[in-house]
């Protein structure tokens, strides 16, 4: 019997990434072949096993099982590409991030309550992409879903979004397809260059070193750009907030909490793959200081909830980047713990701001007032949201704050203290907000909707995911193994 | 039975959740009150324990990366039991009265939730050795106070007040993750008692600079003192408990803790300058502000700013002695305050304020003496403590035998106000007996402290501490504060008081400068202009910068406009390009044979 348990475990494990591919490539088909009515229900059901299967991975890789979960099919062997897929600490932390809040997403829905065929199809779809990119071992199928995630929420911002969607959806397009050829482009480059001619990312972790130092360089901008325009950084962060002042809500948790990510990711893997990124460490974190203070200074002139937090995004990614830039296990994997913790709580703060538009039919902080009276949930939620980016102990955000840090004053001194500043004014311009739309001297906008239970149970989930992170970092450090 | 020192927090986490999970559930919970309150005692008594079982340091094991372990350490020395025992003390005083001041029936779980998260974070830090439970404790401590003084948000001015309490406290918390970055690079530990043990290095300075904005910012200390004043918009109860034994004394505390720190990096002057400064200012506003509540907020920062003098002056016990007499007194203002608020439909004027209950009146008296400093009782061997450290040097003694008196002559102007004010009918209805009960209890542990602190000179002065001085010193204190007493009773109590109050109204230059600390003000409001000034040139450029890049799409756009005049479906255009064109590679293949 305990042996069986223990076989059945083992094969979970070990298919995992077929399995948490498979159930979102079968949800794409159901969603579409059925009727409308269904679809909550299977697209629930898809990031819900997904995201089963992540947790049960989590526990798996906690106990002590080793990581060494891969799997590989040839694809197109003559030019030595394989549908390469694995497990590592860093892809399972962004894979763990990106189910919960596909999870979410899906639960919550669409809060305006119509379209929900539509809406579940896209979540199910970008489902695949993230699962299949940050799972993936090789760079061709890397970009294969990457394509696949932009072209999805293309499509959440250019038929589900708001007014002047398409100028919005056109404009992330633009950029993300300037981001995509020079990936392609990139990566063409690293396989030719490379003496093996491969795509596989150990492979080419291993062979980069040979590449000549101009081939090096030119790669590393041509990929560099890419990612940082998906990051985003200044100055190519201007497709961002437009998108996100026209995606609907559940687009815009996937947008700035998982799509974001990617170009994290993206960084990480380069700057592992290119041993010549090293010398552009202090530019680069120069570059991540500048786009913070850009960022936090456009916010502060910004009307629009939804404007504030996608700015607000702005800023956390580029202290990820500039965690990632410190060049040490602290910077690293603080980069990786905050992009974690981004996830959930940017998709929960556009939750609420997506719940405010729906309760009250307006977004502008000058118009708004008294919200908690009316809206006490979504209301205490922004809140702890915006507590949680500050970095409330406790919360997962100060983890990362923590290593982040720690690592950045050995790595730049007491100059490495600089994002604080920025974090700093961030927060002084979120309690303006809360002060002047929440609280308010007894004057109240009405409430024209209201919200259900079940964007209620999603803010619920993604709270109790980033105090369970931030409470026991243990389990997501133990299983870094650093 | 050994009772581990944090234990002492598991109540109250037990009571929050509770009242957390009635409040989500939507529950006008009747009882959450005196859940919250046995929670409290429960503590206390947990705490009581720990009191009289042995010192020790006690690490729990968080989580360790790369290397290095954070633990959340704890200790159980002479200090950290002397916070807990003043903690819990109040904080029972206080829940008590609670259950009389907070009848709101639909508001009663989010209070209590956050009450209790409060108290929960100040017994943390009362018992916290390192930095990581330290910081846990001191932002949790932070946020609850701001989402207490906010808690009446639909009142007029609450708003604002919550911002300027968090907007300063963010600067202290973002100082101090610097600081514990700072330290933890130099010293490669978190834990107090490491780093006291450790050498200093010159790179001291940086983050000690860090911590010191911290503990300014949660000690409204000079600059960052304006908060605590506009954070008495919350519950009476709440100001009661944060100017008394938590939050503002944190702060403190920290410093009392982490003193060899900054005597070994001569830091000192700093503490110094600031806590003069800052007692020169909150004594003068003090005398000048008419609402009940900010005059003792004021007295607040100035008692504070005493505290900061005495460390300045390396003189430990001295700001111990003061911290722990101030925490009596403090409350108990605050707890009739609210009484006398509360029986006169929340009014905040100090002139249409009356007092008829016999309790609170003689309340009020002990403490505003006990805050002047008379002799027996117990805020006198605070001051004196602070008096005979200052001594040696004499400006500072002046200065603070100066501080004396006005300090006497605002707490009985607003002592003497309130009584001259003709007994109107209190009509508030209100269950007294709570709120009686809590100043009562808190009136009674001024009384027993003040036994308890002249019975101890004589221990204290085999411990070569001594805070009571010679006969000099109480004739010197007892000649100030009578002279303080008579003056106002003087000024306040006859015939003057209307040309005091059309004075008061509106005040010459030197009024003015020192009232509201008009300069600390612009200051802050020249330092937000110029942020603004720079968002708005930022966000200008953005603007800019966006339109560029339409300009790049544009050109994009003209340059198809242009290329399409080649493909416009006429047949001979086409022949003759291509005829150009098959001449141009003629041409060319010709050049290169």
């Amino acid at each position: 019997m305990i042996a069986g348990i223990y076989t059945l475990v083992q094969e979970i494990a070990k298919n995992s990434i077929a399995i948490s591919l498979a159930v979102p490539a079968i949800a794409i088909l159901l969603i579409a072949v059925t009727k409308e009515k269904f679809s909550r229900a299977i697209g629930l059901a898809s990031t819900g096993i997904v995201l089963a299967i992540s947790l049960f991975l989590l526990a798996y890789l906690y106990i002590g099982h080793g990581i060494a979960i891969n799997a590989s099919i040839p694809f197109i062997s003559s030019l030595n590409i394989n549908f390469e897929m694995g497990i590592n600490p860093i892809s399972f932390t962004l894979f763990m991030m990106s189910s919960i809040v596909l999870f979410t997403t899906s639960l919550a829905g669409n809060v305006h309550r119509t379209r929900h065929k539509a809406t579940q199809f896209l979540i199910v779809l970008f489902q695949l992409a993230s699962t299949g990119l940050f799972l993936s071992l090789n760079l061709f199928i890397f970009f294969i879903f990457w394509d696949i995630g932009v072209i999805a929420m293309f499509f959440f911002i250019n038929s589900l979004g708001s007014e002047s969607r398409k100028e919005a959806a056109m404009k992330f397009l633009i950029y993300e397809i300037l981001a995509s050829s020079l990936l392609l482009f990139g990566i063409l480059m690293i396989y030719f260059y490379t003496p093996v001619h491969s795509f596989n990312i150990n492979t080419i972790i291993a062979n980069a070193y040979l590449i000549p130092a101009v081939e090096q360089t030119i790669i590393f901008a041509l990929l560099f750009i890419a990612f940082i325009i998906n990051m985003p950084v200044f100055p190519f962060h201007l497709w961002l907030p437009d998108a996100h002042t026209e995606a609907p809500t559940q687009g815009s948790m996937l947008l700035s909490g998982v799509l974001t990510k990617f170009g994290g990711f993206g960084v990480i893997l380069l700057f592992e793959m290119l041993p010549i990124s090293k010398t552009f460490g202090n530019y680069i974190a120069a570059l991540a200081v500048i786009s913070a203070f850009y960022s936090v200074l456009v916010l502060m002139r910004q009307d629009d909830i939804k404007r504030v937090i996608a700015y607000s995004t702005i800023t956390e990614m580029a202290i990820v980047l500039f965690g990632i830039s410190e060049f040490s296990n602290f910077g690293l994997y603080g980069g990786v713990y905050a992009m974690l913790s981004h996830g959930l709580l940017i998709a929960m703060l556009f939750l609420a701001a997506g719940s405010i538009e729906v309760i009250f039919n307006t977004r502008n902080i000058h118009i708004l007032k008294g919200i908690v009276k009316n809206a006490r949930i979504v209301a205490y939620s922004m809140l702890a949201g915006i507590f949680i980016m500050l970095g409330l102990p406790l919360s997962s955000a100060f983890i990362a704050d923590l290593l982040i840090f720690i690592g950045a004053i050995s790595a730049f001194g007491v100059a490495g203290l600089a994002p604080l500043l920025a974090l700093l004014l961030v927060g002084a311009f979120l309690y303006f907000i809360i002060s002047k739309s929440f609280m308010s001297t007894g004057r109240y906008t009405r409430a024209i909707g209201s919200i259900g239970i079940e964007q209620k149970l999603a803010f619920a989930v993604l709270l109790i995911f980033i105090f369970i992170f931030g409470t026991f970092p243990f389990i997501m450090l133990g299983i870094f193994k650093i | 039975m050994f009772i581990y020192p944090i234990y002492v927090l598991a109540p109250l986490a037990l009571a929050a959740f509770i009242a957390l999970l009635s409040g989500i559930l939507d529950r006008k919970s009747r009882l959450i009150k005196y859940i919250a309150l046995a929670a409290v005692v429960a503590s206390f008594a947990i705490a009581c324990g720990i009191i009289a079982q042995g010192s020790g340091i006690y690490a729990l094991h968080w989580f360790s990366f790369g290397g290095i372990t954070f633990n959340i350490t704890v200790s159980t020395f002479l200090l950290n039991k002397i916070l807990l025992f003043l903690v819990g003390l109040i904080g029972i005083a206080i829940f008590i009265y609670s259950i009389g001041y907070m009848d709101e029936p639909e508001n009663q779980n989010r209070y209590y939730f956050e009450m209790l998260i409060f108290t929960l974070a100040m017994m943390l830090f009362a018992i916290s050795a390192n930095f990581i439970s330290l910081f846990i404790a001191w932002e949790l401590l932070g946020i609850t106070s701001y989402l207490l003084i906010g808690f009446w948000y639909a009142k007029a001015k609450v708003s604002e007040a919550a911002r300027a309490a968090i907007t300063t406290i963010l600067i202290g918390d973002i100082s101090m993750l610097a600081a514990i970055v700072l330290f933890f690079n130099l010293y490669h530990t978190f834990n107090f008692y490491t780093l006291l043990g450790m050498a200093a290095s010159p790179l001291a300075v940086f983050p000690l600079t860090f911590l010191l904005i911290a503990v300014f910012t949660k000690s409204a200390q000079f600059p960052f003192s304006n908060w605590l004043q506009l954070a008495m918009e919350g519950p009476t109860p709440v100001s009661a408990f944060l100017h008394s034994s938590t939050m503002v004394k944190a702060g403190v505390f920290l410093l009392i803790l982490l003193l060899p720190l900054f005597v070994q990096s001569h830091m000192l002057w700093i503490l110094l300058a600031v806590g003069l400064i800052t007692v020169v200012f909150g004594a003068m506003n003090a005398l000048s502000e008419n609402h009940i509540k900010k005059i003792l907020a004021y007295s607040t920062i100035e008692d504070l700013g005493l505290m900061i003098v005495a460390l300045g002056l390396n003189a430990v016990y001295a700001a111990l002695a003061l911290f722990i007499v101030q925490a009596f007194y403090k409350a108990l203002l605050f707890l009739s305050s609210g009484y006398v608020m509360k029986a006169n439909h929340d009014r905040e004027d100090i002139h249409r304020i009356s007092v008829n209950s016999r309790l609170v009146s003689f309340s009020m008296l002990a403490a505003a003496l006990s805050l002047a400093g008379l002799f027996p009782l117990s805020g006198f061997f605070g001051k004196t403590a602070i008096g005979i450290a200052a001594r040696p040097d004499l400006l500072v003694y002046v200065v603070l035998l100066g501080i004396d008196v006005l300090s006497t002559l605002y707490i009985f102007r607003w002592f003497f106000v309130l009584k001259k004010n003709k007994k109107e009918s209190m009509t508030a209805r209100f269950s007294k007996f709570p709120m009686k009960l809590g100043i009562g209890i808190v009136l009674a542990l001024l009384i027993i402290s003040s036994f308890a602190m002249y019975f101890a000179v004589n221990y204290m002065s085999s411990l070569r501490i001594n805070y009571i001085g010679n006969i000099n010193d109480i004739a010197i204190e007892t000649v100030l504060i009578l002279a303080g007493i008579a003056a106002t009773w003087l000024f306040y109590r006859k015939k003057q008081i209307k040309a005091l109050l059309a004075r008061e109204k509106n005040p010459n230059i030197a009024g003015k400068i020192l009232y509201n600390n008009v300069f600390v003000w612009s200051a802050y409001l020249i330092v937000a202009e110029i942020i603004a000034a720079i968002a708005k040139a930022v966000f200008y450029f953005d603007i800019a910068f966006n339109k560029f890049t339409y300009i790049l799409g544009r050109l994009a756009l003209l340059t198809g406009d242009a290329l399409r005049a080649f493909e416009n479906g006429e047949v001979n255009a086409y022949i003759a390009v291509f005829a150009a064109g098959l001449v141009f590679l003629i041409i060319f293949f010709i050049i290169k044979l």
